[in-house]
């Protein structure tokens, strides 16, 4: 496992009182995979992302990153991208990505080589401009070259498809499945849970400052799946004789999702329907991690 | 020290880029060339007052001075002048009581006088009042004479360094304490748009992970004091340039500039630019915007705005208890003690126990920053009460 939580704990002081935004938190995060930080706001995504990145000192409780300690040393080796991100409204966006870069620890020719490769990778001919004049798309690709410079080996992005326009996102998209595939380990928070099934392989879901689920995204929605099948048939499903047990909820005519019980299995019920109709289509209903995400803050 | 370096190149090279950075450089010496300038205009077209006053008054006729023309009239065009006086033209009636006291003058004009007009005339008539009593007691215009000329006075104080003309160490003390406000607040304002400026524009939460808040900060505030200090060092060579073209006082000025103790007037600056620059570093951090400052941010230049008014009205009497107060109270200390050293009245301890008092408060507020500084970055979207800010500061 890449980087260990060991009961990590944060508790910030304020005036009307001491507000805890992670409880002991514990889970561990593989290497090279899509990590997806889930939670409501407030749940303490982006204090765990500041944790990880050296912004915070946990209360208690220890952070490791390939076995080691995480030190600011080792943070500078990381991509981040905050949530809250911005940049110099009247300088050039070349020339913040030099100094930012150069703040980073790149050498003013690396930062130059840097900023030529993502200029062209990333479609940017308009970084001779000053921050103020460019969308916010723009400012997006400028801020993630930030993120992406040096192939950084763990990347962080809080939110990082906010206020992104489907193209730019599913751009973003595409390039961090790249480095994904290239070796680097990826952990984004999103509010976007309808990405997280196909973007994220494995997930950790927070609230309240509280781990409440961590795992394989496909381990995941297998271990919730209520016995939902989706069905598909030549005859109306309302004609259907179907076994004591099934909850039948109709689609339309002729589809509707089952819930099975633990007593009958798919092929015992293809076997009871097959005398009656045709059927066209046929599968497990999985939960989306949308639907978990939902059901776990409910009970929460 | 690479950090501190980059981010000192940054802050510099964006200053020097802004106009405003030159506006406000140029702008002291500019406003002082533009009203130098009108001065200078407005004298060259001035017009002595012409001043028309019975004949039987018997002032020195057809007297002129550089302000003032007097001009006999007959008596009975006295009423006419009255109601057809022109611009720069005026009349003198006389009103003298029975029981011999000095006479009243009632001068009418189209516009007021001017006070060094006023004071001429009032200087006239006085030494006309005195010809006529010496003229009544049986003396001669050559016995008399001498009576009528008012002596002079020159006024110098004297310290440890010799004695220094009053009038040049005025000129100075103004200066240097004109010149010590607008550094203070210029630096310290300086240093609080800049940290505004990664606030309010989301930046610092990507800075921080890369350079360390004391970095961060020491860069700004290197910055801010090197083009304070840029700023001074202009200032002062362009000053001394006009009074070298403009008269002579300037050698009297350089005289007396060259016994000064230069080396505790630069602590005095730099000990206050280090304090200002602290204060409003923390009035940055707790603020969100600029549009948006917290109610310490807006607070830290009272002290210093409402020291240099008290400054301007105490310095004349530089061993006052206010003057004493002001020299040694840490936010007032820059302002007040140059000056108290400008005028030869202070002594080494006193110097030493305001000093240590600054370098005490600068490395309090020094902590405060250091306490606060990067958690204060951090709180986007906040502007902070008096309350929550202390709450932070000494959690």
């Amino acid at each position: 496992m890449l980087i260990e939580l060991r009961e990590v704990s944060k508790v910030f002081s304020t005036p009307r009182g001491p507000v805890v935004a992670l409880d002991a938190v514990e889970a561990a995060l593989p290497e090279g995979k899509v990590i997806g930080l889930l939670g409501p706001n407030g749940s303490g995504k982006t204090t765990l992302l500041r944790i990880l990145v050296g912004l915070l000192q946990p209360d208690s409780g220890e952070v490791r990153y390939a076995g080691q300690p995480l030190s600011r040393e080792v943070c500078r080796r990381f991509g981040y991208m905050p949530e809250e991100r911005g940049l110099y409204p009247k300088t050039a966006a070349k020339d913040q990505l030099r100094y930012l870069l150069q703040l980073r620890g790149f050498s003013r020719s690396d930062a130059e080589k840097e900023i030529r490769y993502w200029a062209e990778r990333l479609h940017m001919p308009w970084l001779d401009r000053p921050a103020r004049a460019l969308s916010k798309g723009m400012q997006q690709k400028v801020q993630l070259t930030l993120a992406l410079a040096g192939s950084p080996e763990l990347l962080l992005l809080d939110e990082p498809f906010s206020g992104l326009d489907p193209i730019v996102a599913a751009e973003m998209e595409a390039l961090l499945r790249e480095r994904v595939a290239q070796g680097a380990t990826l952990l984004l928070s999103t509010h976007r849970l309808e990405q997280v099934d196909t973007l994220c392989d494995y997930v950790l879901l927070i609230h309240k400052g509280r781990l409440y689920l961590a795992g394989e995204t496909a381990t995941l929605r297998r271990r919730y799946w209520q016995r939902l099948y989706e069905i598909e048939t030549t005859t109306p499903v309302s004609a259907l004789p179907w076994p004591v047990g099934v909850q039948v909820t109709p689609q339309s005519d002729y589809r509707a999702l089952l819930q099975l019980p633990e007593s009958l299995s798919a092929s015992a019920l293809l076997q009871e329907l097959l005398p009656h109709t045709e059927v066209r289509f046929f599968a497990e209903k999985l939960p989306t991690i949308r639907e978990i995400f939902l059901q776990i803050v409910d009970i929460a | 020290m690479k950090f501190i370096g980059l981010v000192w190149l940054r802050e510099v090279r964006e200053r020097l880029r802004n106009w405003r950075f030159w506006l406000g450089l140029l702008s002291l010496p500019l406003l002082g060339i533009i009203v130098i300038g009108v001065v200078a205009w407005m004298n060259k077209d001035y017009e002595p007052l012409q001043i028309y006053y019975p004949s039987s008054l018997a002032l020195s006729e057809g007297e002129q001075a550089t302000f003032l023309t007097l001009i006999p009239v007959p008596e009975k065009a006295l009423d006419s002048l009255k109601q057809h006086l022109h611009q720069r033209e005026a009349l003198l009636m006389p009103q003298t009581p029975a029981d011999g006291s000095p006479p009243t003058y009632l001068l009418y004009s189209r516009e007021p006088l001017t006070p060094i007009e006023e004071g001429h005339l009032t200087t006239l008539l006085q030494r006309s009042f005195l010809m006529h009593g010496l003229q009544a007691l049986g003396l001669s215009p050559q016995q008399y004479a001498p009576l009528l000329t008012l002596p002079t006075l020159h006024t110098f104080v004297l310290s440890e360094k010799g004695s220094q003309a009053t009038q040049a160490l005025t000129l100075f003390r103004s200066a240097v304490s004109i010149l010590f406000f607008i550094l203070l607040l210029g630096s310290g304002m300086q240093v609080l748009l800049s940290v505004l400026e990664e606030k309010s524009n989301r930046l610092a939460e990507y800075l921080l992970i890369y350079v360390p808040p004391k970095a961060l900060l020491t860069g700004k505030i290197l910055a801010a004091l090197s083009l304070t200090l840029l700023q001074a060092v202009l200032w002062v060579g362009m000053g001394i340039v006009s009074l070298t073209i403009v008269g002579p006082k300037v050698q009297l000025l350089l005289a007396l500039m060259k016994g000064l103790p230069w080396g505790a007037f630069f602590l005095y600056l730099v000990g206050g630019l280090l304090l200002y620059a602290f204060l409003y570093a923390i009035g940055g951090a707790s603020s969100d915007a600029v549009t948006e400052l917290s109610g310490f941010a807006q607070s830290v230049q009272w002290p210093l705005t409402v020291g240099y008014m008290l400054v301007v009205v105490a310095s004349f009497q530089p061993s006052h208890p206010v003057m004493v107060f002001l020299s040694h109270f840490p936010l007032t200390a820059p302002l007040a003690m140059p000056l108290r050293i400008a005028s030869g009245t202070v002594s080494f301890w006193e110097i030493a126990l305001s000093l240590a008092l600054l370098a005490a408060s600068i490395l309090l507020s020094l902590r405060a920053v250091a306490r606060f500084y990067a958690f204060g970055l951090l709180l986007y979207g906040q502007k902070l009460s008096w309350r929550e800010l202390w709450h932070y500061l000494w959690r």
